[in-house]
C-alpha cells in the first residue's frame, strides 16, 4: 500500500520514524474493546495516525450522559449502539483506514474468533470481566495488549503481554490476581470522571499502541503507570 | 523477647484509597515488614481491609512479605474499572 505522504509528513519526518514505521501502522491491525470515553479518543487518534485496519467492539448505545467525555458522540445519536456510530465517524473521517464494527458483548464465545483478526488490542473497556477475558485470551492467542482504566481524576495504563527489556512478560493477573468483581470497585458511574480525563488515558493508550505497533521507544511493558490529573504526578511500578 | 523495629516510612495513596487515609501522602511508623505495615495500616484505616488493592515497594510490586526499611516509599494502588 503507498504512503500518502503529505497525510502523514509530519509524523515521517520525526527522527527515530519514519516511512518504515508509517508503513507498519498501515499495515496494523487493531481492535478496540469498548467505544466509550477511553474508545473514543484511541479510535480519533490512531485512525488519524494512519493504523490501516480498526475494529470496534460494543453492544452499549449512547447516552446523555456519556456526552461529556464520549467525544465521538452528539445528542443525535443518543440511543444508537457506539460500535455502529463511531465506526460511521471514523469511516468518515478517515476514508483509508478500514474499520469493522461489532455491535455485540465481548464474551468467552466470540472472543477468541474475534481476537484472531488482529494484532493489538486496546481495552477501553469498563468492568472486569471483559478485562480477565481479553487478558486470558492474549495470553492464548499471543496478541500484545493495552490495557487503561479511569477513576475520577485518575487514570492507569500499562501494555500487557509484550516482553520488556529482560523478556519478561506480565499479564493483568499479575496485577490483580483475584478475579475482581465490579462490586467490589466503584465505577464511573458511581465516582464520577472528569470529562478530559478519558482524554488524556485514551491518548496515552494511543501513544503505546503506536510504540508498539512501529516499535519505537519503550513501551510499558510490565509497568504499571498512575497519572493524577488533579496535581499532575505520574508514578509508575514494575509490575513483575 | 524479640523487640521489633520500628522505621518511618513514605506512604502514596491512590483511587478510593486517598479517600480512606485522608491524604495523598503521608509519613507513616511502622514495623519493618510488609506484612505488619498492612496489618497496622488496615488497624489504623478499617476500610483499606474491605477493598482490593496492591503495594509497591520502592516502584516495584511486592510479590511476597518482605523487609521494609527507613525511608522506604510504599504505595497502595487499588484497581480502577472505568473505561
Amino acid at each position: 500500500m503507498a504512503i500518502n505522504w503529505k497525510r502523514y509528513e509530519r509524523q515521517i519526518i520525526l527522527p527515530n520514524f519514519g516511512l518504515v514505521q508509517q508503513e507498519k501502522l498501515a499495515k496494523a491491525k487493531i481492535l478496540v474493546v469498548g467505544a466509550g470515553g477511553l474508545g473514543c479518543p484511541t479510535l480519533l487518534y490512531l485512525a488519524a495516525a494512519g493504523i490501516g485496519q480498526i475494529g470496534i467492539i460494543d453492544f452499549d448505545t449512547v447516552a446523555e450522559s456519556n456526552l461529556h467525555r464520549q467525544i465521538l458522540y452528539t445528542s443525535k445519536d443518543i440511543g444508537s449502539n457506539k460500535a455502529i456510530v463511531a465506526g460511521e465517524k471514523i469511516t468518515m473521517a478517515y476514508p483509508d483506514c478500514l474499520v469493522k464494527t461489532y455491535a455485540e458483548k465481548l464474551d468467552e464465545k466470540n472472543a477468541s474468533l474475534i481476537f484472531t483478526n488482529y494484532d493489538l488490542i486496546l481495552d477501553g473497556c469498563d468492568n472486569f470481566e471483559t478485562r480477565y477475558l481479553i487478558d486470558e485470551v492474549c495470553k492464548q492467542q499471543n496478541i500484545p495488549w493495552i490495557y487503561a482504566s479511569v477513576s475520577r481524576f485518575e487514570g492507569q495504563v500499562s501494555v500487557f503481554n509484550l516482553p520488556d527489556a529482560n523478556g519478561i512478560k506480565a499479564y493483568y493477573t499479575n496485577l490483580f490476581a483475584d478475579k475482581l468483581s465490579n462490586e467490589s470497585v466503584l465505577n464511573c458511574a458511581e465516582t464520577g470522571v472528569l470529562g478530559v480525563l478519558p482524554g488524556i488515558i485514551g491518548n496515552m493508550q494511543a501513544l503505546e499502541a503506536i510504540k508498539v505497533l512501529s516499535q519505537i521507544g519503550q513501551p510499558l511493558a510490565n509497568i504499571l503507570l498512575t497519572f493524577n490529573g488533579l496535581n499532575n504526578q505520574i508514578y509508575t511500578t514494575q509490575i513483575v | 523477647m524479640i523487640t521489633q523495629t520500628h522505621i518511618n516510612i513514605h506512604v502514596l495513596a491512590f483511587g478510593q484509597i486517598v479517600d480512606i487515609i485522608g491524604q495523598s501522602t503521608i509519613n507513616y511508623q511502622t514495623p519493618n515488614t510488609l506484612s505488619a505495615f498492612k496489618k497496622r495500616i488496615e488497624n489504623d484505616y478499617p476500610l483499606l481491609s474491605k477493598i482490593s488493592y496492591r503495594i509497591a515497594i520502592n516502584k516495584k510490586l511486592a510479590l511476597e512479605d518482605t523487609a521494609i526499611i527507613e525511608a522506604d516509599e510504599l504505595a497502595l494502588l487499588p484497581p480502577f474499572s472505568g473505561g
